[in-house]
């Protein structure tokens, strides 16, 4: 019994870890889904909103507090999908959302940059300074937009119970440690977990409310 | 077989994660130990070379080369003691002195900010205001000061193999994990490590014995054969050979010694 969020930096092979860690553990993997019932409720297209999540946000500059709203309703997809249970997140801002609420493994797979350039190179095809660029864009772009939408850097490593870099675990070790530790009884779900994540998710439900009726 | 450096947060109970690590894995736990080694080998004071390890530089630091060549004869301590293997260093600038070294476990412990407020508190007898001042000094020390001598920012995750939060996870957890983490093949020391290290302490040593009067000289070793390279006038460089063929080779496991000077004028 248990909730997983793992954020990942790009090209680090942390989907990978997240769907073998799932399939592992007997939890369910979610990440699009989350997005997916976002976008349907904020009616914007599944595609548009993935591309604003990859660009600096822009999205919301026609929407009238699109920002502080699509962040309701993201937090509260993300709350009602964990309340389930027995969950592997990972994706965008799930430590963000599950910052105070105790007993939830909040983890981040980083490589090195060399490591990325590689994996980029191979799944796209182009050149080790292109791979760079292209990387160096990402990084940037995930900043500005983690920091206009939540406030937060995803680098900093306080936000999480653990950060662990790939490079010499692979991803079957990275697999295995997360396993053994997410089997922990500080990371076992409670009654008082529970709680919490229902309190957040009526609040959620009534925020997102309020902010449909004012608009 | 491993080496181990663990750099902790002030006030993040890493120096009690460290001991209860060492006592676990049967490794030798070293810390002071290094500044105290360096302190006597190098005839310094222990308080001057803390404060080159501790405290951001001042301008005066930046222009006289003073904490650089106290580093230098720290680095140098600190590659000598975990030359001997099996061995945790826990404290300043472990991840960085070992940077290019494969194999090395580098760990990183971190504790929620009101956690450490508390710890601050009590220890000091101050206010909730007065910690949270003494900790966003500290931390932004240690910002500076990595910044300046090494480029990047000491709580960069990039520097570590893995980063513990204290928080959920209690010291004894921290503990278990770190063992099991440490007993994987590839945080065993290898041959290929420890002839890196072997260089790298060779090429240590010989930069202490010359920062004094040549504290931009870059000093390289491979395989024992020590290159010195530096800045400087054309017509001296016979005379710097000899001078550094002569101060050098009697540095444990040096076979030559080359002197490669880069002119002025160019």
């Amino acid at each position: 019994m248990g909730i997983i969020t793992i954020s990942r930096g790009s090209y680090s092979r942390g989907i990978e870890v997240a769907e073998k860690l799932a399939q592992k553990l007997g939890y369910e993997c979610i990440s699009r889904e989350v997005l997916l019932e976002a976008s349907k409720e904020f009616n914007i297209s599944e595609v548009k909103l993935v591309h604003a999540i990859e660009d600096a946000p822009s999205i919301f500059d026609h929407i009238k507090d699109g920002k502080r709203r699509y962040v309701a309703f993201i937090r509260e997809a993300f709350l009602e999908h964990i309340q389930k249970d027995n969950i592997v997140y990972h994706g965008f801002a799930g430590h963000f959302f599950t910052k105070d609420i105790p007993n939830i493994l909040k983890v981040r797979i980083i490589a090195n940059m060399d490591f990325r350039v590689k994996v980029l190179m191979e799944r796209e095809n182009i050149s080790e300074d292109k791979a760079r660029k292209q990387l160096y864009k990402i990084d940037v772009e995930r900043m500005k937009w983690s920091t206009y939408l939540y406030g937060i850097d995803t680098n900093t490593t306080e936000l999480y119970d653990v950060v662990l870099h790939i490079d010499c675990l692979q991803v079957d070790g990275a697999v295995d440690f997360i396993y053994k530790l997410a089997k922990r009884p500080c990371f076992q779900t409670t009654p008082e977990s529970q709680k919490k994540i229902q309190e957040w998710l009526e609040a959620a439900k009534a925020y997102s409310k309020g902010a449909f009726q004012e608009s | 077989m491993g080496i181990i450096t663990i750099s902790r947060g002030s006030y993040s109970r890493g120096k009690e994660i460290a001991e209860k690590l060492s006592q676990k894995l049967g490794y030798e736990c070293i810390s002071r130990e290094i500044l105290l080694k360096a302190s006597k080998d190098f005839n310094v004071p222990e308080v001057k070379l803390l404060g080159a390890i501790q405290d951001a530089p001042s301008i005066f630091d930046r222009l006289k080369h003073g904490k650089k060549k106290y580093i230098a004869f720290i680095r140098k301590a600190f590659l000598e003691s975990i030359q001997r293997d099996n061995v945790i260093y826990h404290g300043l600038a472990g991840q960085f002195f070992t940077r290019e070294l494969p194999n090395i476990l580098k760990v990183r412990i971190t504790a929620d900010i009101n956690f450490r407020i508390k710890v601050v508190m009590n220890r000091e007898n101050v206010s909730e205001e007065k910690a949270r001042q003494i900790l966003n000094k500290i931390d932004e020390q240690r910002s500076k000061w990595s910044m300046f001598l090494y480029g990047i920012d000491t709580k960069a995750p990039e520097l570590y193999d893995i980063i513990l939060h204290i928080d959920n996870l209690r010291v004894d957890d921290t503990v278990e994990i770190l063992y099991n983490f440490a007993r994987r093949t590839c945080f065993k020391t290898t041959i290929e490590t420890q002839k890196k290290l072997k260089d790298m302490l060779i090429a240590a040593t010989a930069y202490s014995l010359i920062v004094n009067k040549f504290p931009e000289a870059n000093v390289k070793s491979k395989d024992g054969v020590v290159l010195v390279s530096l800045e400087s006038s054309l017509a001296v460089e016979k005379k710097l050979s000899q001078d550094f063929a002569k101060l050098l080779k009697n540095i444990d496991g040096v076979k030559e010694v080359k002197t490669f000077v880069i002119p002025f004028e160019t």
